[in-house]
Order: structure tokens, then sequence, then C-alpha cells
């Protein structure tokens, strides 16, 4: 497998960490990545309720809803953390908070 | 390591959802406890969001996605000529799902599996549009496939569905093994399936003399073998029949939905892999005769689907006009042709599929159209003028690019037969608004109004077709990136 990571596009922002691990990505998580997280699922926990109303299944609709946005906002917001790390999305607050625990961007 | 799979987290997604959505469907359609409720709206919905939020991921982690531009060993491949195609292939997907949910309760149509079934061949067509070796595209293309076989069936209590479904498998069955022995002897003769390594090998390679037929059988193979898939004649046989057959979401999801992938892997493939002589007179040919066919056929129809077959059929050689330019003008020709013609495609099944309600099914039952619904009838007036290519209309925009990047490496001849059919079509497009406007039905039917799904889809669809020339930059300038992303 290639495990090379070598992006097609360079990062246009500081790179805060090349290849982040799963916990410091999820770690590093902003309010707004947890309002993106919860506006999915609540999203889908809606859609799931509206629809499951006419086949009288509401409770598992709204299940089944809520796991597909769950899982949905979890990747979007992960997907968001780990492109400001890499530098692909603006990452002022990383860059800020990283340099005071003494990292300078290369 | 784990943040490679970031690459794939749309695909993740969508095979994920699918799964749930498959379990959930299989637990509470039998269900006692609920009394059996039937699912296909319910999981419809689901699945249109699951479609939605796909989108988002996408869309949202452009620079990211190509984070392992090269993935799994190399199979599959991120840059613009992916992302813009699976967007546009997750927008053709997520306007077709909203159309079914009206077919769903008028025909008391209640298998889930359809709309799980829709999204495993939309994954397999993300797979598609990515795929960077031919056995990962032969993998994603049967994923895609054997989804396609099932739905075309998915209505059990109509002969013609079944008939449909069982034409659709062994002919679908047959062009798959076409494609596989022509990648076997693409590999045979160069030891390379990964387009990277065939580029490199067959870039000015002349196709000549006995040491060089495999190479030449293994590109004409594959070559028909997609031919077919895009229903493109002398491989068209088989798309009436199964169009008229399906059930009509299921033949506005085969008629846009494919066409859309498997042109990104002609493209792929071809244009990338191995372009020269051989296969532009393959397409030269193809298109002519589809274009000729398709305004031909399309004259004797007497019922709507079977005449958007076949017009299906013409515009597929329209835009095998671009393949068979081989430049970057045509190529992105292609590329708008094929986004235009789908947004028309949509359109045209959305009303159809509204029509289908008071059971009109022969072009004579438009009849009264005019005169009950006159926002129906001049909206489907509309798709019909920019079907032909009339100005100021997207049809007209995506032809008149066609023949201008026909013209522009030297295919007069091409352009010319172009421009004739075009003409010869407008004569039944223009009869379908005849019949609306103009004649009077022999029997009045009373329209019921659409589903507010539909008549948004309609609305969207039908503003873009008229006012695409006013602003056509943005398509412009993302088909030309898309274009440029495939020859660098």
């Amino acid at each position: 497998m290639n495990t090379d990571i070598t992006a097609l596009e360079k990062p246009q922002y500081p790179v805060v960490d090349r290849n982040p691990p799963f916990t410091k990505v999820v770690g590093n998580f902003s309010v707004l990545d947890y309002l993106r997280f919860s506006t999915i699922t609540g999203v889908s926990v809606t859609v799931g309720y509206l629809s499951g109303i006419k086949p009288g299944i509401k409770g598992p609709s709204m299940v089944t809803g809520g796991l597909i946005g769950l899982m949905g906002g979890f990747m979007y917001a992960y997907q968001n953390s780990a492109g400001r790390l890499m530098g692909f999305f603006p990452n002022e607050g990383e860059v800020a908070s990283y340099q005071k625990r003494g990292w300078f961007p290369k | 390591m784990f943040n490679l799979f970031l690459a794939v987290f749309p695909e993740i997604f969508i095979i994920n959802a699918t799964f749930i959505l498959l379990i959930h469907g299989v637990v509470f359609s039998t269900s006692k406890k609920y009394d059996y409720p039937p699912l296909a709206s319910n999981v419809g919905w689901l699945g249109l969001l699951s479609v939605l939020i796909t989108l988002l991921l996408l869309a949202a982690g452009a620079p990211l996605l190509t984070i392992a531009h090269l993935f799994w060993n190399n199979l599959f491949r991120r840059d613009n000529f992916t992302y813009f195609c699976q967007i546009f292939l997750l927008l053709s997907t997520a306007g077709t799902i909203s159309m079914c949910f009206d077919f769903f309760d008028q025909e008391r149509f209640d298998a889930f599996e359809f709309i799980v079934l829709i999204l495993l061949s939309t994954c397999g067509m993300l797979f598609m549009i990515s795929a960077y070796d031919l056995i990962a595209m032969y993998l994603a293309i049967e994923l895609q496939s054997l989804c396609f076989y099932v739905i075309a069936a998915s209505k059990r209590k109509s002969e013609f569905s079944t008939e449909a479904g069982l034409k659709y498998l062994i002919l679908g069955a047959f062009s798959s093994g076409i494609l596989l022995f022509g990648c076997s002897m693409i590999y045979g003769s160069t030891g390379a399936t990964h387009f990277d390594q065939l580029a490199k090998i067959l870039t000015g390679y002349e196709i000549t003399g006995a040491r060089s037929s495999g190479i030449f059988m293994g590109i004409l193979f594959i070559a028909v073998g997609f031919l077919f898939k895009i229903t493109a004649v002398p491989f068209h046989m088989w798309a009436p029949d199964i169009y008229e057959g399906s059930p009509t979401p299921v033949t506005a999801f085969l008629s846009i939905a494919p066409k859309i992938s498997i042109f990104a892997n002609i493209l792929r493939v071809f244009i990338y892999g191995s372009y020269g002589a051989t296969l532009q007179q393959i397409f030269f040919f193809c298109s002519i005769a589809s274009m000729i066919l398709g305004a031909l056929a399309a004259m004797a129809q007497t019922k709507v689907k079977r005449l958007l077959a076949y017009s299906s059929i013409g515009h597929v050689g329209y835009i095998c006009i671009g393949f068979s330019c081989g430049t970057i003008e045509g190529i992105q020709s292609l590329l708008i042709g094929i986004f235009i013609y789908a947004l028309m495609t949509m359109d045209a099944f959305a009303i159809v599929l509204a029509l289908r309600q008071t059971r009109v099914k022969y072009i004579a039952d438009l009849g009264a159209l005019a005169k009950t619904n006159p926002i129906l009838a001049i909206t489907f007036s509309i798709t019909m003028f920019s079907y032909a290519g009339i100005p100021p209309l997207a049809g007209f925009c995506s032809k008149f690019y066609l023949f201008f990047a026909a013209l522009g490496c030297g295919a007069y001849f091409l352009a010319l037969v172009g421009v004739v059919t075009s003409v010869i079509g407008c004569f039944y497009y223009i009869r379908l608004v005849k019949r609306m406007f103009f004649d009077t039905p022999r029997t009045w039917i009373l329209y019921e109004p659409m589903d507010r799904n539909k008549s948004l889809l309609l609305a969207m669809t039908s503003f873009f077709i008229t006012l695409f020339l006013l602003y056509p930059s943005p398509l412009f300038s993302v088909t030309h990136q898309m274009a440029l992303s495939l020859y660098l």
C-alpha cells in the first residue's frame, strides 16, 4: 500500500503536523467542528424522524438517521480538523496555539 | 497511516451509510411489531440524505482529498478531474432519487432495496471515476453494472421490467466480458495494467505488425466494451427496450449517471493511457453512426420513453465528437456536453414521471397538456428545444462547442454530420411541442399536479437550461481545469 502522504496540491497554510495521529486530530476539534458535527447529526435525526412518520417507524428511523448523521458529522469534523493541522485549511488558531508550545512554522 | 483514508472519506461514508440502510430496511420491513411497513420512501429520504452528506464531504474536503493522490497501491487517483466528475455524479444521483418518491406512492412500490442498490451503484461509479488501473476500473464497473441489472428488473409484477432486466444482464455481462478480454490482451502484450505504465509504453507507439496485434485487439475490445455501455451505435440495440421496460426512475438513472462515470473512464483510459489513430477512427465512426441513427430512428417512435432512448443515443454521438478530436478543447466540449445532457435528461424524465401518474405513455397522449397544464407544457417545450439545440438554450451551447472543437481539429465531416442530424432531430422534438400546443387530443386526460420534489427539481434544471447562456463561464472554467488535469 502506498503510505506516502504527498498531496497533489501543496498546503497553502503553515503545516503544524504533516501526518497527525488520530487522537491529535480529534483533540484538535474546535467549537466550529463540534457545531458542524452536531448540526449534521441533528439534521439527519430530523430527516429520519419525518420520513418515518408515514410508515409508522418514527423511533427506529430517527435512530438510523442519527447513526448516519453521527458518522457523517464526525467524518466532516475530522476532515476539517486534519485539514487545519496539515495546512490545507486556514489555521491561525492552531498556529498560535502551537507557537505558544515552542513550535514554529517551516 | 489513518490519514491516507482521508482521500476516500466520501466513498467510506457512502458504503457505510448503504449498509446501515440495508440493515434498517431488512430489520424493520420484516418487523411484525411495526406491521411490516413499506420502507421505500423512508429509505429513499435517508438515502438522499446520505448522498448529500457524501457530497458535503467531497466538496468541503477538496484539497485534503488529494493527500494520497495515488492511493491503494496506485489503483486510484485523485485530481481535479476526479473531484468535479464525482460532484457531478452525486448531484445527478440526488436529483434522480428526489424524483422517485412520488413514483413509490403511485405505483405502490415498496422495495427499499431499490435505494440501497442505487447507493451501491453510486459507490461503484465513484470508484470508476477515480480508477487508475485496468483491474480497479473493471471491478468498479462490475459493482455499478450488477446493481443496475437488478434495479432494471425491480418491478417484479411487470413482464416488461423483467424482460428489461434480463436483456440488460445478458448484454451487460457480454460487454463486460469483452472489456475484460481487452484488458487481459493489453496486460498480456505489455505486462502493465496501470494507466501511467500504459501511457509510457503506448505513447508514440505505432500499432503496426504482428507484434502489436495484441495491443491493437486489446484497445479495440476495451473500446467496444465501453461503447456497449454508453449505448453508442452499433452497440445500441439493447437501449430502447431496456429504457422502455424499466421503471421510469431507473430509466432516468440509467440515462444519466453511468454515462458520466463511463465517459470519465474512457477519458482516463484512452486520453491518458493510449490515444492514437486507431481509437480515433473507432470513435469517429461510432459518433457519426450514433448521430445518424439517433436522428432517424427517433422519428418513427410513438412512445415517449423510446423517443428519449433514441435521443440519448443521438446525444452520445454528439458527445463522442469531443472524444474523437483528442484535443483539450475536444475534451472540454465533451465534459460540457455531458453536464448539459445530464441536466436536460433529468428535466425530461422528471416531466415524464409527472405525466406517468395519468398513464401517459404515447406521444399522442400529450395532446391536452398545453390546455390543462400550460406551465408543464412550456417546461417540456423548453427541454425539447434545448435537446434540439435551438439557441439561446443550454443544448445549443453544448452542440456549438462540440462542433467548434471538431472544426478546430479538422474533423469537418464530423461537424457537418452533427449539424445535419441536429436539423433532422428538430423534427421529432418539435413534433412533441406541436402535439402539446396545436393538436386536439383523442381523449382528454386530467393531469394531476406533481409533487414538490419534482417541481423543485424541474424549476432548478429549467432555470439552468434557459439561462445558462447568460453566464456560462463557471462551467467553462471548471471543465477546462478538468481537461487540463487529464493531460498533466
